[in-house]
């Protein structure tokens, strides 16, 4: 049973904003795989007067491909992202991590949007965002904002959203060729578990660029890029030297905490681990 | 058992048959206990403590009653209730003190689950925090925190005791000592269906009760007691059930809080455990520090053993604080062992308390056994699986307690396990990963086991003038499936399809009695019980047709539904037609037959001698891992698990167990750790208390090895738990082949087994 | 007294049509409004898939669902899963859907609690990959939890079921 709440079903995103500047305290329904859960869970404290369901206003689940970019409306589901054609074909990553996240009817239930606003440190989807330069839209009373995804976590479910404002979509550039990215992720069973620690690897070194990426998740408040392994990474490529070092500096960047999943000890140790593998993958494909 | 009249080539027994209630189950029709309801029922909901040592000073349940909707709010201090438990040291309602974080503070009836809990919630206590102890070891101090007044020294006062042969001579003269303490923590047994009950009293003061128990008759008994009443007017109803594995072997709070808001309230009540709560107050697996000693020769006979059990009790006394009664019975009779000791000591602790769970000590007692049977052989230089078979249980070994082994097959078990794990597995490891085997035994009772006076299961077979056969049982359905074994025993010796046979088990003012379902006695004794009274109207039925047919009764027998006269069998009468015969006409008659078969078995002596069960269930298994020694991380790849089983009675059903059992065995090997922290439960939810899903599991291969045992129907021994004994010792020898490190610790999460290694080797 | 709100969707094919609070997910809906007890509640938090029905042909966890959000779709339950086949191969009751069938014969079911859940999570997948190995089997159930049987019966009662679906979708010509 979960407390009761006033139901709202905006049509439009102004609609949504109106009604979340009026009631501050409402919470936003996407997919309902944390909302529902939370409110489960009295030691949370969470009884919302009222619930703003999102999911009727139109085009919010678009995945739009566009030559330069592409734009994953929030209310895209886990499982849209997993079929759909581009994505697979130019981002595999984004599906192979996805797949890693709770079950197939979780997965056709939960929406990205959703995902990022309750900013749990442990997801596995914003690292790769990380690694792809993704930027969040946002709407509200205000009008619309962008912001690089970077800038969206405050802390453990926490987000920069201000009342009424509404994350609208995620967008990343699209690159071409686009980089290869790997996601290493460490838990116990093959399913339903949430990351112990997690790593997001990508290196591009062509003719025109020397770039790299390495963004963790479940081992600081908010999922990180370790800016240091990047800029070794840039500069020596995947050497197994560098290799070494920017996993050791991904190590020593992790501000992991102990809980009823792992230790912080382990935790530092497997961000050395899966950053070491995600980049040997990638040197040897 | 001997005597039968049916033989080989079987009918129905050994063919693999759909399970009795499958088609309610696949299509939704099945009514579990959550989806029942009794007229004017209304909801119960109980509040609990928050903290788990505390004094009660002032419960004030007024604004709760005054809730509309709210029909009654119960605490310790309005009602009259007796102490329960195996120690009388329980109270379903708590008086002036909380003892763990389950206790029962107050219960709401309500007209909705809602408004019941919104009630509970304005329930008002104030709580006085004692010093608390979470640990048995701390408890044992002199200046500990005392859990209960009447037991001094927090000892929980059941002693199991046992020595046999010169142990110190044993260990003084032995070629070799390998002695190791291994951690076994807490693990639930997470049924997907919740405890719950009904309860509802008629006007002339009689209860019946819905629920998910496993001991109806004793249920019965022990639930009239703490209500202040006699057990003929107690009525118990066993609604299909969410699984049990032993979380049902006992009486809890929540069944007599039902049945005290019920009658408080005058109407139904209905109680079911949400998730939360299930994880929170459904019984656990005893955690316990095991510490065990063996004795070899070099030539790897086995000299002595002493083990030395440490329990931690928690609060109350269920069934968990009886299972070193099991953990005895492994050290001293599992392999051959001559010179051996075990003591125990239970604990109170402010910690949750334990019940019965599958395997009932046994897994912890194998666990310690197996790893030091590895860890001799490795110490003496033998063959891990040839130091097994030379010490194996043999037909005819009676052990230092006396138990009594008939048919075994525990040398083909590890046979059959050594070649099945040895079988391609069709790739190599993976980088970084090391691939190891381990093999574990296990030695259970499989005869019916007295632990209480009685090991018996009554049953009444009736033959209808439809040709259909009712078997009602005693003994339980919990979704292992001894319903269909039951029938399919019954349809055998009848000579009859299985169709044909339905069975009653439900209901205890229908049902003969049974002492209930635990140590995998049901194929064996309530088998027994419906063959002998398949027998019974059998007998009679042949004697009616003999006097339709004209026929001696000598020259009668039965199959495929006809009794017919074996020199011409074209001769011949369908059963319908003489049960019809023999009751539609003067001075009639019906057929039924009925059986209590209550083995021929001792309970044990003060000295924990005696021989408990008729005959004992054998099991090896074996582990193929894959161990990642950068993370820790396990991976099972296949398990080989062979079993002497008597006789596959229901094949279907035997592989089910084991699959089953092997699951939670697996668990608890791997992942499964019920968490508490200062007496709080952690980790109560499906999400961080980690059941393995369909996408964990390794191969199984299954071998079922056939002694037909001379006292088991058909030659059938007992299985349920032999699944789930071994496979945790199989694992960790598996890790240790693999990788070189002894866990001692279970789960073998990840984080422990990197820990393990870096301990062992500090640049890994 | 929370307020209400309407409802019109269809279960197991039929109109069903309510007013329900704001709150009431679909769980509570098909067991307490539509006294559909065959989806079971196991843990009302999506961890262990008992409550799996079939919105639009898809499996969702209905205790994650609200209500209100599956207006105007079409749910499955188990009890309307027999129909859901017939409507799609020709098949006539008695006879069951293969997942159903293929439950029976194999013994995927012991104490049946997950069973549900399970079979409309296997359906589900059935509908979206007609032909899975042994691995997406696997994966497709990852989401549903049980305690009975290992689940290795469950798997070769969806791989059989699997087979013959495509036969009887075959025989009768119809596309997947």
């Amino acid at each position: 049973m979960r407390p009761h709440f006033a139901y709202h079903q905006p049509a439009s995103v102004e609609e949504a904003c109106r009604i979340l500047t009026r009631e501050p305290e409402a919470a936003v329904l996407a997919g309902g795989t944390d909302l529902m859960v939370h409110l489960r869970q009295p030691w949370r404290g969470q009884r919302p007067p009222a619930v703003v369901n999102v999911k009727r206003i139109p085009g919010l689940d678009a995945i739009a491909v566009a030559d330069g970019a592409i734009r994953l409306g929030a209310l895209a589901s886990l499982t849209a992202l997993i079929e759909h054609p581009v994505i697979r074909a130019e981002y595999p990553v984004l599906p192979a991590t996805a797949r890693y996240m709770g079950s197939p009817a979780i997965r056709n239930l939960a929406t990205l949007g959703g995902n990022l606003c309750n900013a749990s440190p442990a997801a596995d989807l914003p690292p790769v965002l990380l690694a792809l330069d993704a930027e969040v839209g946002i709407a509200g009373p205000g009008g619309a904002r962008r912001l690089p995804l970077e800038r969206f976590f405050r802390g453990p479910g926490q987000t920069v959203l201000q009342p009424g404002e509404l994350l609208v979509w995620v967008e990343f550039p699209r690159r071409r060729p686009p980089w290869p990215i790997r996601y290493e992720r460490l838990d116990v069973r093959r399913a339903m578990d949430i990351a112990i620690a997690g790593a997001a690897l990508a290196v591009c070194r062509d003719r025109r660029t020397r770039e790299a990426r390495v963004a963790l998740c479940a081992v600081a408040p908010t999922p990180i890029r370790v800016r240091e392994a990047e800029s070794v990474l840039a500069t020596e490529g995947l050497t197994d030297a560098a290799i070494e070092q920017a996993a050791e500096l991904a190590s020593a960047a992790a501000r992991p905490i102990s809980d009823v999943r792992a230790t912080a000890e382990y935790r530092r140790e497997m961000v050395g681990v899966l950053v070491r593998r995600g980049l040997e993958a990638l040197r040897d494909a | 058992m001997s005597g039968e009249t049916r033989t080989e080539p079987f009918k129905v027994i050994g063919t693999r048959v759909v399970k009795l209630d499958a088609l309610e189950k696949v299509t939704g029709a099945v009514r579990y206990l959550p989806d029942l309801e009794a007229p004017g029922m209304a909801w119960g909901k109980i509040l609990r403590t928050p903290v788990p040592h505390a004094r009660i000073r002032r419960i004030d349940t007024r604004k709760a009653e005054a809730l509309p909707g709210v029909l009654g709010v119960i605490t310790g201090y309005n009602v009259e209730q007796a102490p329960f438990g195996y120690a009388k040291d329980h109270l379903a309602l708590k008086r002036d003190v909380v003892r763990c974080i389950r206790d029962e503070v107050a219960a709401v009836a309500a007209e909705t689950e809602e408004i019941a809990a919104e009630a509970c919630r304005l329930v008002e206590v104030e709580y006085e925090e004692l010093p608390a102890v979470f640990d048995p070891v701390a408890a044992l101090a002199p200046d500990a925190p005392r859990i209960h007044p009447q037991f001094p020294g927090n000892l929980v006062n059941f002693s199991y005791k046992f020595e046999a042969g010169n142990v110190e001579r044993a260990f003084r003269e032995a070629d070799v000592v390998v002695e190791g303490t291994y951690r076994l923590n807490y693990v639930t047994t997470a049924c997907l269906g919740t405890m719950a009950a009904i309860a509802a009293w008629d006007p002339r003061g009689n209860l019946t009760m819905w629920s998910t128990t496993q001991i109806p008759f004793l249920y019965q008994r022990e639930l009239a007691d703490a209500l202040g009443t006699t057990g003929d007017r107690i009525r118990v109803i066993q609604p299909p059930v969410g699984g049990n594995f032993g979380r049902g072997l006992d009486l809890y709070p929540v069944d007599i809080i039902a049945a005290l808001l019920a009658r408080h309230v005058q109407r139904p009540v209905k109680i079911v455990f949400d998730r939360d709560e299930e994880f929170l107050a459904s019984p656990t697996r005893e955690p316990c520090s095991f510490t065990l000693r063996t004795a070899a020769r070099a030539d790897g006979i086995l000299l002595g053993r002493d083990a030395r059990v440490l329990i931690d009790n928690g609060a109350y006394v269920s069934w968990g604080s009886t299972t070193p009664y099991v953990m005895l019975t492994t050290v001293v009779g599992f392999y051959r062992c001559p010179n051996v000791r075990f003591d125990s000591t239970i604990v109170y602790t402010n910690n949750v308390y334990s019940g019965s769970m599958r395997g009932y000590g046994n897994l912890e007692s194998t666990f310690a056994i197996e790893a030091q049977m590895d860890d001799l052989a490795e110490t003496l230089g033998l063959d891990r699986l040839a130091i097994r078979k030379q010490n194996a249980n043999r037909p005819g070994d009676v052990t230092p307690q006396g138990l009594r082994i008939t048919s075994c097959a525990l040398e083909e078990c590890f046979d059959a396990v050594a070649r099945d794990i040895r079988k391609p597995i069709g790739r190599e490891p993976r980088p970084g990963w090391k691939r190891g085997i381990g093999y574990a035994g296990m030695f259970h009772v499989g005869g019916g086991a007295r632990v209480y006076r009685s090991d018996g299961c009554g049953a009444i077979v009736k033959l209808d003038d439809f040709g259909k056969v009712s078997l009602i049982t005693g003994a339980s359905e919990i979704g292992q499936g001894s319903e269909t074994v039951l029938a399919m025993i019954v349809a055998e010796e009848l000579g009859i399809p299985f169709e044909r046979v339905g069975v009653v088990n439900d209901d205890t003012a229908v049902k003969p009695w049974d002492v209930g379902v635990h140590a995998s006695r049901t194929t064996f004794i309530a088998g027994n019980a419906a063959l002998l009274a398949a027998r019974d109207v059998k007998g009679q039925l042949l004697t009616l047709a003999a006097r339709e047919i004209e026929e001696p009764v000598e020259e009668l027998d039965c199959e495929d539904g006809f009794v017919f006269v074996r020199r011409v069998p074209q001769r011949r009468i369908a059963y319908e037609k003489v049960v019809r015969a023999g009751h539609f006409r003067e001075g009639g008659r019906i057929l039924i037959g009925q059986a209590f078969y209550d083995p021929p078995t001792q309970m044990l002596d003060k000295e924990f001698r005696g021989n408990v069960s008729v005959t004992y269930a054998f099991a090896a298994q074996a582990a193929l891992v894959e161990v990642e020694e950068a993370t820790g991380r396990i991976e099972v790849l296949r398990v080989a698990s062979a079993h002497d089983v008597g006789r596959a009675l229901n094949p279907v059903g035997c592989e089910g167990q084991i699959e089953g059992g092997i699951h939670m065995g697996l668990g608890y090997a791997l992942t499964e750790e019920l968490k508490l922290d200062r007496g709080r439960v952690l980790n109560g939810g499906f999400l961080d208390y980690k059941l393995l899903t369909a996408a964990d599991m390794p191969e199984i291969l299954i071998t079922l090895i056939e002694t037909v045992d001379e006292a088991g129907p058909f030659g059938a021994k007992g299985l349920g738990e032999s699944g789930t004994i071994p496979i945790s010792a199989a694992v960790a020898n598996a890790v240790k082949d693999a990788v070189g490190v002894r866990m001692t610790e279970l789960p073998m999460t990840p984080e422990r087994v990197w820990r393990a290694l870096r301990r062992s080797s500090p640049d890994r | 007294m929370p307020e209400r709100y309407p409802l019109d969707l269809l279960v197991n094919g039929r109109h069903v049509r309510r007013e329900v609070p704001g709150s009431r997910t679909l769980l509570q809906l098909l067991r307490e409004d539509l006294r559909l007890t065959g989806t079971n509640l196991a843990c009302d938090t999506g961890d262990c898939g008992a409550c799996t029905v079939l919105v639009d042909g898809r499996p969702y966890t209905a205790c994650l669902v609200l209500a209100l959000d599956v207006e105007g779709r079409e749910v499955t339950t188990i009890e309307g899963l027999a129909g859901r086949w017939h409507a799609q191969s020709g098949a006539r009751p008695p006879e069951l859907h293969p997942v159903q069938q293929g439950f029976l014969e194999e013994g995927g079911a012991q104490c049946g609690f997950c069973t549900a859940g399970m079979v409309m999570a296997a359906a589900g997948l059935l509908e979206a990959t007609p032909s899975p190995t042994e691995a997406e089997i696997r994966a497709g159930l990852e989401g549903n939890l049980c305690r009975c049987t290992g689940y290795t019966k469950i798997v070769t009662g969806v791989a059989l079921a699997a087979e013959r679906m495509q036969a009887a979708l075959a025989a009768r010509g119809v596309r997947q």
